[in-house]
């Protein structure tokens, strides 16, 4: 069975030989692997021969780090459109399609930053029919994005807008249903339609909206962030036959907890999310810059000596 | 009285030009200013701030009846002033050195205004140092520091620390918050305060105020 085989067993609900494992991004590549992966930044003042060598390289760091690491899915970030369009081309062509790759293509209000959070708030109150075009405008721009992103070989999606504190989400549930909800479903309905993958993300409590989440279609809920009380247990008895799960061990405890907690954050994650399939072992965030390496290394053990079915 | 209530009422539904207008409205009919305040526009925010912990209304909810009681309380301000009404007290926020997140402080900064508390906001990536200074400034007797990452939440020791060093730390109650702080880091730390969200930390520094 291949990775991409795997990841989409998962995703559709099946029981594949083993519960495949990524991240929404690997922060740790410099400390482990020696070096970071390829930033657009870094391409600039590159002749276009020097830039095509330097995405090649990259796509193979890629392929070698993500290998090492034993990810199904392989996310791609931190470059244009155009080089990530390459990149694709490239792992695809390296690896005969032995991988399921990802990036990001939502296009939904995320809860806004400080600043801008008055001002939403207030237009909704003031303006909802003008909010409500700029939705439409930014889930018609991300469909026509994952459509070209599509066509290069990136055949699924995480939607990273955050929708949820760790108390509850920012808008109520009658506001994401009627800012949120149709453009989420829309755009998930157009990756749907040729044929990829979505992987919905958000942080935070999503119980509260957890169906409404459910309605869009997504293939997968990614976070169940345990640090906002979400229980994959929970989560696999309400939803699990229509969605699949990825996600809910512990970031926090793998940056300040004990290693015990690690483990048992581990044990819940796998011991509830497993059974029956549709379910993708990882972290509630990522591993950030910063985290400890032994840390996620425990979290990749304990994958490895847990995965089978 | 009714026009309270009435103000109270448009103020959840967060109605900035109706709670002007009956503020107003009801300091035209002669009455005290103290009594609009608290029996209607801070009765308002008491009830927007119960829901709120009771997951019945959300932040765009608290926010906009915010912005309603700061239009009444704008009307009000120069009436409370020469009627010689204070402030329930003094509390200085921010988000600690390190970390650029806001919208929990800002949420907490509101809820205290809608007790009837002066919140001086120092912003984000604030030090001890100035943490202490305009405590000092202000004669306040609450600091709130906010962090939301694991990585920054450790300088909120290094807050409760200065003061201890300045020897200043019994006149302040230090409250912490954000995502990633619990209980058991507040007590590891000496800080006399955490709640879990916006509207329990604007109780907690009422009850600090007023004891």
């Amino acid at each position: 069975m291949t990775h991409r085989e795997r990841a989409v067993m998962a995703l559709t609900l099946q029981q594949p030989d083993y519960v495949p494992t990524f991240e929404l991004e690997y922060q740790l590549a410099d400390k482990v692997f020696g070096k970071d992966f390829l930033t657009e930044e870094q391409l600039k003042g590159l002749s276009p021969k020097e830039t095509e060598k330097a995405v090649k390289e990259n796509a193979e760091y890629m392929v070698h780090v993500y290998s090492e690491l034993g990810y199904s899915i392989l996310p791609l970030h931190y470059l244009s459109e155009e080089h990530m369009k390459e990149t694709a081309r490239y792992i695809n062509r390296m690896t005969n399609n032995e991988f399921l790759l990802t990036a990001h293509g939502d296009g939904t209000f995320a809860i806004p930053d400080g600043d801008g959070m008055l001002d939403f708030v207030y237009r909704i109150a003031d303006d909802p029919d003008g909010v409500k075009e700029e939705a439409r405008k930014m889930a018609d721009s991300a469909i026509e994005h994952n459509k070209r992103l599509r066509e290069a070989g990136i055949d699924s999606f995480i939607l990273c807008s955050d929708y949820c504190f760790n108390n509850g989400p920012f808008l109520s549930p009658a506001m994401f249903e009627e800012f949120i909800q149709p453009y989420l479903a829309e755009i998930i309905a157009a990756i749907r339609a040729d044929g990829a993958y979505a992987i919905k993300h958000t942080d935070g409590n999503i119980m509260p909206i957890l169906d409404q989440l459910v309605e869009c279609r997504p293939h997968a809920l990614h976070s169940l962030d345990p640090m906002a009380g979400v229980d994959i247990k929970e989560v696999k008895a309400r939803v699990g036959n229509q969605v699949a799960l990825c996600g809910n061990v512990h970031c926090a405890h793998l940056q300040t907890g004990t290693d015990e907690e690690v483990l048992e954050s581990c044990r819940y994650a796998m011991e509830n999310g497993k059974p029956g399939g549709g379910y993708i072992f990882c972290t509630s965030n990522v591993p950030f810059r910063g985290m400890p390496v032994e840390r996620y290394q425990m979290v990749l053990d304990f994958w490895r000596a847990n995965r089978n079915y | 009285m009714a026009i309270l209530e009435e103000i109270s009422t448009y103020l959840q539904n967060g109605r900035s030009p109706k709670v002007k207008e009956l503020v107003q409205q009801a300091i035209d009919e002669g009455i005290d200013p103290a009594k609009i305040l608290n029996e209607g526009l801070l009765s308002g925010m008491d009830v927007i701030g119960e829901k709120f912990k009771n997951n019945e209304v959300f932040v765009p909810e608290v926010l906009i009846a915010a912005r309603a009681m700061n239009a009444g309380v704008g009307i009000l301000k120069p009436y409370l002033v020469s009627a010689g009404v204070e402030s329930k007290g003094t509390a200085v926020i921010g988000t600690v050195k390190g970390d650029l997140h806001d919208i929990g402080k800002n949420l907490v900064k509101m809820m205290m205004e809608g007790k009837g508390l002066t919140v001086i906001d120092l912003g984000v990536d604030v030090s001890a140092e100035q943490f202490y200074n305009a405590a000092m400034e202000n004669n306040a007797q609450i600091v709130c520091c906010s962090a939301l990452l694991t990585t920054t939440m450790s300088e909120m020791k290094n807050v409760v620390d200065y003061f201890t060093e300045k020897g200043q730390r019994d006149k302040v109650k230090i409250m912490v918050g954000g995502a990633p702080v619990t209980q058991n880091f507040c007590d590891s730390i000496g800080a006399d305060c955490y709640t879990a969200d916006a509207a329990s930390a604007a109780d907690a520094a009422l009850a600090f105020c007023v004891a």
